[in-house]
């Protein structure tokens, strides 16, 4: 019996996987249940394991990429089903093809070895990066000077090459509907992931954002005095962790803001799963999941937040880490100047909420203007499951909690 | 399925591969139809992904010296030589509509050559493994495809009256020891280029199942005059 190990779908835009690492070798007799391969996809590292055991037969090697569910390997149970299985397509051999450009031809080439140079005077020498670029540019060979050893072209003869072809004005250079092209940037990986998920979001539901301004002293107090407390707790207290935390008690009261509409049916979701938006700089963003955060005191949302984040930025994450959030909450307070946002909802939750930075803000109190520390926030709902007067009842919960945190203890 | 036939006449290869790379675009849009581009190119060596170097058995200065510029290019297949005589075929149609299958799309380039070929008497064949269409072992035609999001590019050239004296500067497909040849080489004569397209067009037609209809300028003619600026 010859059993498959194809790539998952791991995320609900996952087109594709990068092979990261075989854990054992072409013909190695791996146990059933073991790590075999561990591939990143969807923004987290995932590590596959068999489902038999036997003798391990590499299809698709290392550092290179395969679409969900193009089989990567094969566990035979016996010797002669290996010998076949090598015989049929000998390691490394590929007939996968990935979405992204692609060439085909008839039969399957050997793939050009990365250092391969000629040794021979007068033939076309150059380096892979030289030749990526050059091919990328669509410059001839013949008019770069290659100032490698025996002529060899590298990256910078090419890219002076350009730079002379554009002074002089014979530049064969990329003009797309009257507008020159300075760089072309392919959408893929987790910038894909993400532009394919936002659109989505919002061509299939109906969103709508409402915004307020909450006063925040109360709130200051009760995080100054648990920020003192923090060698105590083990943990330093955060804004996030606080929201989280109430959030989680809000969506009990509010269960419409923690359901999804699904095949025509509203499923109101048991658990109260919160994600977290995580900014991963220029890197793109990804949001890791507080499960069951009702049940949860702030100690343990504010140690959880802080490992969860820390994965995020190691590109540690696992898929478990971040599927089966039920609502989502961004704190965009770290590095926004924007008051206000209109948030995107991560399908398919029915909301999102996120949160400006607390400033100091003149407020009009008994006939009086005083300074108060506001926070604003964005409330995204979708209107096919949320009407107006829900939001409203969401956000005045939010706010009396916000108010009155002794609430909390109820 | 319909498909539109636009002649380019000579163009230069890096002009032929950005007007490929718009009208891709475009056929992926759904702006245009599915397309076959047929042109000529001046002399022009074209290395594909699988393409080694030392297939390019001159040097880039006697290379330079004869005029012929080398590229480095995006499609499968090996070393190519396109020049003057050469009939060069760029489908660019949409495979979803052909099942997504990319292996029946270049057996089907490989079948249409092959007809429009016997058309002529000449018996050509496959030849096992290598993209191409071989008489005798010397190669008469290449095959080299790109597919881009399910669209295909680049595509097919087919020896008519190519001057094959440059094709000693490269081993065609990576072959060292295949040569080229061509229509006229084996009929031993001069063959016309349009009655060649005539025949092709009725054996793609046939083929691809498609509808054939040469391009007024509104469709692929406007795309053209905007890429020339």
């Amino acid at each position: 019996m010859v059993a498959n190990i194809a790539i998952p779908k791991l995320g609900f835009t996952m087109v594709d996987a990068k092979l990261i690492e075989w854990k054992a070798k072409e013909g190695e007799w791996v146990e059933k249940g073991s790590g075999v391969l561990v591939i990143e996809g969807e923004k987290s590292s995932w590590e596959i394991e068999t489902e038999g055991s036997g003798f391990l037969h590499i299809v698709v090697p290392e550092r290179n990429k395969a679409l969900v569910g193009e089989v990567v390997g094969l566990i035979c149970e016996t010797k002669e089903e290996l010998e076949k299985a090598q015989k049929q397509a000998p390691p490394g051999a590929r007939a996968g093809l990935t979405q992204a450009e692609e060439a085909a031809r008839k039969e399957t080439a050997p793939p050009a070895k990365p250092e391969l140079v000629e040794k021979e005077a007068g033939h076309i020498r150059i380096s892979p990066v030289a030749r990526k670029l050059a091919e990328e540019k669509l410059i001839d060979i013949t008019s770069i000077v290659g100032t490698g050893p025996g002529g060899r072209i590298t990256l910078a003869d090419v890219e002076k090459t350009i730079e002379e072809k554009r002074g002089i004005g014979v530049a064969p250079e990329e003009i797309y509907e009257g507008k020159r092209v300075a760089k072309t940037v392919p959408l893929q990986g987790m910038r894909k992931a993400i532009a394919d998920l936002m659109y989505y979001s919002l061509t299939n539901s109906a969103q709508v954002t409402v915004l307020a301004e909450i006063d925040m002293t109360e709130m200051v107090r009760v995080r100054e005095a648990l920020v003192s407390q923090a060698e105590r707790i083990g943990t330093k207290v955060t804004y996030t962790d606080l929201f989280v935390f109430v959030l989680a008690r809000v969506l009990k009261d509010n269960p419409i803001f923690n359901a999804s509409l699904i095949d025509g049916e509203i499923k109101f979701w048991e658990d109260i799963n919160i994600g977290i938006a995580v900014s991963l700089g220029g890197e793109g963003l990804i949001v890791p999941v507080i499960k069951n955060a009702d049940q949860k005191s702030i100690t343990q949302i504010a140690q959880l937040t802080k490992e969860l984040i820390k994965k995020a930025w190691e590109s540690k994450l696992r898929p478990n880490d971040v599927i089966g959030g039920t609502f989502t909450f961004s704190n965009v307070g770290m590095f926004s100047i924007s008051r206000y946002q209109t948030p995107v909802i991560v399908p398919p939750q029915s909301a999102i909420l996120s949160a400006a930075a607390i400033k100091d803000t003149p407020v009009v109190s008994e006939g009086q203007i005083v300074i108060r520390p506001m926070a604003t926030f964005s409330l995204t709902y979708d209107h096919r499951m949320v009407d107006g007067e829900a939001g409203e009842r969401f956000l005045t919960r939010f706010n009396e909690l916000l108010q009155s945190p002794y609430l909390l203890s109820l | 399925m319909l498909c539109v036939i636009y002649q380019l006449g000579l163009i230069e290869y890096r002009k032929a591969y950005r007007l490929q790379k718009e009208l891709l675009r475009k056929r992926f849009e759904g702006q245009i139809p599915d397309v076959l581009l047929l042109l000529e190119h001046p002399p022009t060596i074209t290395i594909g992904k699988s393409g080694r170097l030392e297939n390019v058995l001159a040097s880039p200065a006697l290379l330079a010296e004869k005029g012929i510029p080398v590229f480095f290019m995006d499609r499968g297949g090996d070393v190519t030589y396109h020049g003057p005589g050469q009939l060069v075929g760029y489908p660019i149609i949409d495979l979803r509509n052909r099942g997504r299958d990319l292996h029946r799309y270049v057996r089907d380039l490989e079948e249409i050559i092959i007809k429009t070929l016997g058309s002529f008497f000449i018996r050509a064949t496959m030849d096992g493994n290598p993209a191409g269409v071989w008489v005798q072992n010397e190669e008469i035609a290449a095959i080299g495809i790109a597919v881009k999001r399910w669209i295909s590019m680049h595509g097919f050239a087919l020896n008519v009256n190519t001057d094959l004296e440059p094709f000693s500067l490269i081993n065609p497909c990576g072959f060292p020891d295949r040569r080229a040849t061509s229509m006229s080489n084996i009929l031993s004569q001069n063959v016309s280029m349009a009655a060649v397209i005539e025949r092709l067009l009725a054996h793609f037609s046939e083929v691809f199942d498609a509808q054939i209809e040469l391009d007024s300028d509104e469709l692929i003619g406007s795309t053209i005059k905007g890429e020339q600026k």
